[in-house]
């Protein structure tokens, strides 16, 4: 019934949108038209509304100058002739626009700067890029810094290096440089100039013009737009950005052909070398980066799902919370439909894989099934959050994380770290107060388990990049040894950033393997300093943005740093975590990977990933109302059934994605379901997997199902596939065999009980489905037990067997 | 045979006779248990000392015990009277060879319990029914864990203190966990005094809550297991009582009352400050941190 009324709506609303077309005036960007040195140009997008869609004209209308001797226009870029004011007129059809174009400074000398106007371009066409010259070694023995980041070492290497033989400014035509870009001489990156181009020819001044390296007061770049910043889209349609770089003295130049783009997700829309977009047939959302000169600016891309929805739909879809509210809003700008809300027992049973990590039992889902009151999802919410089960849980999430390698930094002391993640989720340790904890954390391994942290990572680079992508979400990596291509952070920020753990300092006996397993105390010392690896300079500690607390005799750098970070109003910090939990809990981050917040990979929802970041930072980072804002959001009970206008969607939470269940929690509900306890070496006898404290504890089981291997680099890597070892594993293990028939498991007491056949049945199904057998299921499970030869023993066994093989167990719904 | 070969056997025969018939210097690798109550008579086993070895003789520190050889060699039988003061007494074997390391053996005034296997699991934990009990127990394989089980009423501190490695010379590093009615830990200590641990756990809810021991070994090593041997021995003292855990000062004087503060769980108003006369500054009755249970 719904799909009619939406095709009804869809069909209604087409006349309307082609009307609306005819009539909309041309847009034109830039507004005003300035161009300043003979150099000089301007591109120009022209786009116009179409229904509820802007769509861009730029390559069908027709720009022409009406005053050629003071400009002249190529194809969609205005170029200087005479200084004066003059005029172009842009047709489409029978609308016409004309535009005031103000032409200065032509026949005035601009003198050059090699960082302003050369190394752009070496990073445009890829000199300086990783495979070629940028690499750690250059290649063939000319090297570049990677992408310009260096350009004091650059200049040398052109104007320099190999006795200067690639540069000639008698004749700069001649030089090496331009005949092997322009590939005159066989040059093993191919082609990459063409002679006369404004970018070959800037170079061939600058050449001329006696290389110079600095002009005095150049201004400084300041940072970089893209028009259009945000466009919805239609399915394979285009659209031409325009780039703009703003300098320190308020001037701004069109650098659309100098910037390099690049987009997040191809298939939805791609975007090549010139900063033309194309989207393509794929429903979503996509981020374009246009990077010049070290600055990122993003263009956001949505494309809807093809067709109209009334928008009263969802006006009347039901708000439990603020989630809900900003995760339509995202749908309707896709035009994307949510599901269905799930039935109780997908819900009982998907709250329970969340919140404490196994599956319900028969008389937990029974009771939830047969209650009626209105209320029950939130109350068993609320619930499940008192368990003892939700912290060893979620530890376990932490531990991934933090947990290093026994057999390296010592038994003892990741046994007291993994006790001291427990205690902090056991008392539900405010998050602030836990990473500050962690982060200034003093004293012995043998007492204070967070100082494991810094046995682990025991310089000041290694502890950085670790706090940076764990709690702020943001990758420094790459930074260590240059600016990366799609991050904003460079050496200078990364080294000032890891002064803050300068003073990190040992006693007592270090790594030592093969048996690192003494004592070792971290505390503040009073000397320990961080230099710049390229100029050598002591950095002071600097965050990464914002004011930290200044470092005094009373507050350490370590204590200075978790106040910047931890703060409420350091948006990093809370929505890392938020976007951690949202990804447990709905199976999918809003930014992926979890731990990757920066503009070149934005949330597919930022406005609400904000919301829930903000959320948690007011009610005082405390975890456990984070999990419960989002659990009882409607959103969080939303079926895995996809309706007719959201199957293409896998990102925008218009529907629950079903995942695996993890290792533990998978293994834990097995147990729970047959009865039979496992042990396990290190551990005393009766405990769940989610309570080992090393993932070097044997389990072959844990090690199928993806459990972090500490062998592995990362060691926190949790593998979430599904393989073919997995369903064999099911399937053949013994140890699943021997705890299904077991004489003291759950099978056993089942058959010897007094219930009826179809009572045990039911049993089945609500211990490992959560939910009351179908009528032909129950048909089906009773000619199980009426088969030949078959025992009440064995057909419980088969049964139960059979059950815990398939995806409805397997998976979290 | 051949006759040199034959001499030379019986070469060796003469030399080995004496050695063998020799016993060797006493080493005392644990006493088990390491403690008994005033007023009573302990059958202690020596660790370290073959039941075959001719007895050794005993020296002891205190001459209030009385130490007796057993019935075996590595066999001792301590009686210590009623009003024994509280505290370590240090024992010594020797023989004709030498003497032993000196190895301490405590005297207390509470309820003493020997633990027995199995009590690996919450369901086998061993019953702790007095308000305060010491356990002399071992753990006495790498899969030994040893669970003690106890009925708590809302709000009552419980308070457990392991005696191993640093005081007693166990070669095990121990951890405690209180372990709630449900089965999940409430709290994990591993360093307290030394390698030692010590709980104290206020609880919440009625129940019935557990104490679990395990140990890895006091010297590092390798293995990804629990380390256990008849040489892992401890005392654990588990009390719901008046526990004092240090005073200030921590001397008195002789000349004049001390007033003495008490610091601990468990303690009622009167106890938290006393005034000492002088004579007990005589009465040997030191007040060695976390001593006693009760302070009566």
């Amino acid at each position: 019934m719904k799909s009619i009324s939406v095709l009804c709506l869809v069909l209604l609303s087409l006349p309307l949108t082609t009307a609306l077309a005819e009539t909309s005036p041309l847009n034109v960007f830039p507004a005003e038209i300035n161009l300043k040195g003979s150099h000089s140009h301007q591109h120009l997008v022209i786009d116009q509304a179409e229904g509820s869609f802007v769509v861009d004209r730029t390559y069908e209308v027709q720009i022409e100058s009406l005053t050629p001797e003071i400009c002249r226009v190529e194809e969609n870029i205005v170029f200087p002739v005479e200084n004066g004011e003059g005029k172009i007129r842009i047709t489409l059809g029978d609308q016409t626009q004309e535009m005031t174009v103000a032409v200065s400074g032509v026949g005035e000398i601009h003198p050059i700067d090699f960082d302003r106007d050369i190394v752009p371009i070496l990073t445009r066409y890829g000199c300086n890029s990783g495979p070629c010259h940028g690499k750690s070694r250059g290649q063939n023995g000319f090297q570049l810094s990677l992408l310009g980041f260096d350009p004091v070492f650059d200049y040398n290497a052109l104007t320099k290096e190999a006795r200067g033989r690639r540069l000639f400014p008698p004749a700069p035509e001649e030089s090496l440089l331009l005949l092997k870009g322009a590939a005159q001489v066989p040059h093993g990156g191919g082609k990459k100039l063409t002679p006369g181009s404004p970018e070959y020819n800037s170079l061939v001044r600058w050449i001329a013009t006696g290389t110079p390296e600095k002009q005095p007061d150049t201004p400084k770049l300041e940072k970089v737009t893209v028009y259009p910043p945000a466009r919805i889209m239609q399915n394979e349609k285009e659209q031409q950005l325009v780039v703009t770089a703003h300098y320190s003295d308020g001037t701004t130049t069109d650098v659309t052909r100098l910037a390099q783009y690049q987009s997040n997700e191809a298939a939805i829309a791609d975007i090549d070398e010139a900063g033309l977009i194309s989207s393509g047939t794929v429903t979503g959302k996509a981020a374009l980066m246009a990077r010049y000169h070290n600055l990122i600016a993003i263009c956001t891309v949505s494309v809807p799902l093809p067709g109209e929805v009334d928008e009263n739909i969802y006006a009347n879809l039901p708000e439990y919370n603020f989630i809900d509210g900003l995760v339509w809003k995202n749908l309707k700008e896709l035009k994307i439909l949510p599901s269905e809300q799930a039935s109780d027992h997908t819900f009982l049973r998907r709250s329970y894989l969340d919140i404490i990590g196994r599956a319900p039992t028969a008389a937990e889902a029974r009771q939830f099934l047969t209650d009626s009151s209105p209320d029950k999802r939130e109350r068993l919410i609320d619930h499940l959050l008192e368990q003892p089960e939700y912290a060893e849980f979620w530890s376990t999430k932490w531990a991934d994380l933090l947990r290093p390698n026994p057999y390296r930094v010592g038994i003892k002391a990741v046994l007291n770290y993994d006790n001291w993640i427990r205690e902090s989720f056991r008392e539900n340790k405010p998050y602030d107060q836990f990473v500050r904890e962690l982060v200034t954390a003093q004293g012995s391994t043998f007492r204070n388990g967070a100082v494991t942290l810094f046995r682990d990572r025991r310089t000041p680079d290694e502890i950085t990049t670790l706090v940076g992508q764990l709690f702020l979400g943001i990758r420094l990596d790459c930074a260590r040894c240059h600016h990366h291509p799609f991050e904003i952070w460079g050496q200078e920020d990364f080294y000032s950033f890891a002064a803050y753990f300068a003073r990190v300092q040992h006693k007592g006996v270090g790594l030592s393997p093969p048996i690192s397993g003494s004592e070792e105390m971290v505390f503040n010392g009073t000397s320990g300093e961080v230099k710049h690896p390229l100029t050598n300079e002591v950095l002071a500690p600097k965050p990464l943005f914002g004011e930290a607390p200044e470092v005094t005799e009373e507050v350490s750098r370590r204590e200075a740093l978790a106040t910047w970070m931890t703060s409420k109003e350091n948006p990093f910090f809370s929505q890392t975590m938020a976007n951690r939990v949202w990804a447990d809990l709905m199976g999918r981050g809003m930014v992926e990977p979890v731990d990757d917040l920066r503009g070149t990979n934005p949330a597919v929802n930022q406005e609400l990933l904000t919301a829930l970041g903000k959320d948690f930072a007011d009610q005082d980072f405390d975890i456990k109302k984070l999990i419960r804002r989002i659990c009882t959001s409607y959103v969080y009970g939303l079926s895995s059934h996809p309706v007719e206008r959201n199957t293409v969607d896998t990102r925008n939470y218009s529907r629950y994605y079903r995942q695996r269940l993890r290792a533990e929690v998978l293994f834990d509900s097995i147990v729970q379901v047959t009865g039979e306890k496992e042990s396990f070496s290190a551990m005393p006898a009766g405990v769940t997997s989610k309570e080992l404290w090393t993932t070097r504890i044997n389990s072959l089981f844990l090690d199928a199902f993806g459990r972090p291997d500490p062998n592995q680099d990362p060691p926190c890597e949790r593998n979430t596939d599904t393989t073919v070892v997995q369903a064999l594993h099911l399937m053949n293990s013994e140890e699943l065999f021997k705890k299904v028939t077991s004489d003291k498991g759950y099978a056993a007491e089942l058959a010897e009980s007094e219930k009826t056949n179809e009572q045990i049945i039911e049993e089945l199904y609500l211990s490992i489905y959560s939910r009351f057998p179908e009528a032909e299921e129950l048909q089906v499970g009773l000619s199980v037990y009426n088969s030949e030869g078959a025992t009440r023993r064995t057909a419980t066994e088969d049964l139960m067997w059979a059950m815990l093989n398939t995806p409805e167990f397997v998976f979290k719904d | 045979m051949n006759r040199f070969l034959l001499s030379k056997f019986c070469l060796v025969l003469v030399l080995s006779a004496p050695i063998a018939l020799k016993a060797a210097v006493p080493d005392i690798k644990a006493f088990v248990p390491m403690g008994g109550k005033a007023g009573t008579t302990v059958d202690v086993k020596v660790e370290g000392i073959s039941d075959k070895d001719p007895a050794p003789a005993i020296w002891c520190s205190r001459e209030d015990l009385q130490i007796a050889a057993g019935e075996k060699p590595n066999q001792l039988k301590i009686t210590i009277p009623e009003n024994a003061t509280p505290g370590l007494a240090w024992i010594r074997l020797h023989n004709a060879e030498g003497a032993s390391n000196l190895r301490p053996f405590e005297v207390g005034h509470i309820t003493e319990i020997t633990e027995t296997e199995s009590n690996n699991t919450l369901e086998t934990a061993t019953e702790l029914k007095e308000e305060s009990m010491t356990v002399n127990g071992v753990l006495g394989s790498g899969s030994d864990v040893d669970v003690f089980k106890m009925h708590l009423e809302p709000g009552q501190t419980v308070v457990a203190n392991l005696q191993a490695n640093s005081r007693m010379g166990s070669p095990m590093d121990g951890v405690m966990q209180v372990v709630s009615p449900r089965g999940f830990v409430l709290r994990q200590h591993d360093d307290d005094l030394g390698f030692d641990p010590m709980a104290v756990y206020t609880t919440a809810e009625a129940g019935e809550y557990y104490i679990r021991l395990f140990s890895f070994p006091s010297t590092p090593n390798q293995s990804i297991a629990f380390s256990g041997a008849n040489t892992y021995v401890y005392r654990m003292l588990v009390t719901t009582g008046p526990y004092v855990d240090h005073t200030t000062p921590m001397s008195l004087s002789t000349a004049e009352p001390t007033s003495v503060r008490l610091f601990g769980w468990n303690l009622p108003r009167e106890l938290h400050e006393l005034t000492l006369p002088p004579e007990a500054a005589n009465s040997s009755c030191s007040l060695p941190a976390r001593e006693y249970s009760k302070f009566t």
